[in-house]
């Protein structure tokens, strides 16, 4: 069954003369355990195909259904239910809080669920052992390196037990080989039965994907 | 609340800023405010403590250096031309073992209960010998009868016909009576307002035209001509070679009522326009501070913080910071202004004159604070709402 599907979906910003039409008519079927990659020039509308795959905006036109459900009528806190639960993001730049301790950024997901202190310190602990960075709880982000807070990402990506994990440019700050070994990981946590899209202007990166979207100029080719 | 707390903690220097604004202005308007009640407190409390009313009653200050015989002579003129009874009261100190040391006392003169009269509660009332005794002479085969208030009584003990001693002025008092709970006398002038507690004190009778005092108190029947009176008074007191001030109480009462109001007045006006441009101020803040947190609230609904959530979690620290500012002006105004009941620079006695953070002025002073909230809640509300994480992905390509 897929657990995306997106018919006849179109994206326009703006009104009148300043209208821009970001996506047009996008169809795309995504079953569940699937490894997808999108690429695309820079202002191709990978990003906006991102914000609404991740349930942070809506069609302008065209229906999207989640798990077989139109996201249409979802209230804003409807939304944020379904990002909470069944999607996660991995940034380009992390999108760690600086402010907070790697184990709080980790958690960050849990505290919309109705968990006790120490589940959620369990969980964390178990993805921060799982994703090696066990040792770092209680540093702050800027503490630690570049390939090490993308996993701090992946981590409180994971932490959720989400369906599908979304990927905006995942290696885009990190060096070749650190992008390497996170490609890697994402690649795991696929075969582990996730369905993962990754948003990237890299070949290698997306040939790591079974499958492709190519866009360009709001037009997605399969 | 512990994501509250932890949020608080990540920006402490805000919001200590944005609380020392709280806690200015809150303290501002509680000293504010505790001087306006006090004006009220004693124009409402003051009548209500006199037998009769404030407009049959004179104050008459009186130049302390006249000579005595002037001025007994100035007030049996009074008594006789105009039916007035003069008296006055003054406090002071004993010590004495018998009542746990330095006792505080109202020596009060025989005419003076007719402007408040002191209601006993065991024993009896002084009667016109008590007035008329030798200060010289005042030993323990003569002692001075007194009153004594009834929790002083009962801590150290007293009873009707228990003499006491004042150490420093080697005088024998015995105990005539002992006043009923509660019972009250000005502290200090009448119009000035401030009501003690006699619980503790001592009532002492004046021997009669001893010296002379620098406040007295003219007691005149009822419906009198005010106008009439007072330039009577001027006129006695100028055919006695009297240096004196005479007024109604109910004028000195009006005067200091408007000229408090008048005085504070301004001052409120201030406090309010303080008021409104920190609560402006603050709203600007968290505006500045919410467009810094963007990145923060973005991620929160990124990972899936509803709408709901984030605001809770804002009005949360608007809340916790309002809360803690409001208990520490409150701890900073009580501090300030002292207790309700001021203790008696004498003895053990207290007095009250309104010059205090009462519970009312604390709920003032807790809907205003949530007042000054408003702007900034309702603009960060907006905003939140507002609020879209695409931003964290690149936005609209």
């Amino acid at each position: 069954m897929a657990i995306i599907e997106l018919r006849n979906v179109g994206k326009t910003y703006g009104k009148g003369e300043c209208e821009t039409e970001a996506l047009k008519n996008v169809n795309i079927k995504i079953d569940e355990g699937d490894f997808w990659s999108i690429m695309g020039p820079s202002g191709s509308g990978k990003s906006t195909l991102l914000n609404i795959l991740g349930c942070m905006d809506k069609p302008s036109e065209g229906e999207y259904l989640f798990n077989g459900k139109s996201i249409e009528k979802y209230s804003v806190d409807e939304l944020s239910y379904v990002r909470n639960t069944h999607i996660s993001f991995v940034f380009q730049h992390f999108a760690l809080l600086n402010d907070y301790s790697v184990f709080d950024n980790i958690i960050l997901p849990l505290n919309c669920k109705k968990m006790t202190s120490s589940d959620k310190k369990n969980k964390a602990e178990y993805y921060m052992k799982q994703l090696g960075i066990e040792s770092l709880g209680k540093k702050k982000p800027s503490q630690i390196s570049g390939g090490q807070q993308q996993r701090v990402a992946i981590a409180r990506a994971l932490i959720t037990e989400p369906d599908v994990i979304l990927a905006d440019e995942p290696t885009g700050a990190l060096d070749q080989k650190t992008g390497e070994e996170l490609m890697k990981l994402l690649k795991e946590i696929n075969i582990q039965g996730k369905t993962i899209i990754v948003v990237t202007h890299d070949e290698k990166i997306a040939n790591v994907a079974s499958k492709r979207i190519y866009i360009e100029d709001g037009i997605c080719h399969i | 609340m512990i994501e509250v707390i932890k949020s608080l903690s990540k920006k402490k220097i805000f919001y200590i800023l944005i609380m020392l604004q709280f806690i200015f202005s809150l303290v501002y308007f509680f000293v504010i405010a505790a001087a306006i009640q006090s004006a009220f407190y004693i124009n409402i409390n003051v009548p209500r403590q006199l037998d009769i009313s404030t407009e049959q009653l004179i104050h008459i200050e009186v130049d302390v250096f006249e000579e005595k015989s002037n001025f007994n002579n100035f007030v049996a003129d009074i008594e006789s031309q105009l039916n007035g009874k003069v008296g006055t009261y003054e406090s002071n100190v004993i010590n004495s073992v018998e009542l746990g040391g330095d006792v505080g006392t109202v020596e009060i003169d025989s005419n003076i209960v007719l402007m408040k009269e002191l209601e006993i509660e065991q024993g009896t009332y002084f009667d016109d010998c008590d007035f008329k005794y030798n200060i010289m002479i005042s030993d323990e085969d003569n002692p001075v009868s007194i009153l004594i208030g009834s929790e002083l009584a009962k801590e150290y003990g007293v009873e009707i016909g228990d003499e006491v001693y004042d150490l420093d002025n080697s005088q024998s008092f015995i105990v005539k009576g002992i006043l009923k709970p509660g019972s009250k006398w000005f502290a200090d002038t009448v119009d000035e307002g401030s009501i003690a507690d006699l619980g503790y004190e001592v009532i002492v009778p004046r021997s009669e035209s001893d010296y002379i005092h620098v406040h007295y108190y003219c007691i005149m029947p009822e419906q009198v001509d005010i106008d009439d009176t007072i330039k009577q008074i001027k006129q006695l007191a100028e055919k006695n070679s009297v240096t004196m001030e005479a007024e109604f109480v109910s004028d000195e009462l009006a005067v200091k009522f408007s000229d408090s109001l008048e005085e504070n007045k301004n001052w409120m006006i201030f406090v309010v326009v303080m008021m409104i441009m920190i609560s402006v101020g603050t709203a600007s803040l968290f505006m500045a501070q919410m467009n810094s947190r963007k990145h923060e609230i973005g991620i929160k609904v990124a990972v899936g913080y509803s709408c709901k959530k984030i605001i809770k979690m804002l009005f949360g620290e608007v809340l916790v910071v309002a809360t803690v500012a409001f208990s520490i002006a409150a701890i900073l105004g009580k501090a300030m202004l002292g207790q309700v009941e001021q203790p008696s620079i004498w003895g053990q006695g207290t007095y009250v004159d309104g010059y205090y953070i009462s519970a009312d002025i604390l709920i003032m002073g807790a809907v205003i604070l949530m007042i000054m909230c408003v702007p900034a809640v309702v603009l960060l509300g907006v905003k939140t709402k507002r609020l879209q994480p695409r931003e964290l992905i690149g936005g609209n390509e």
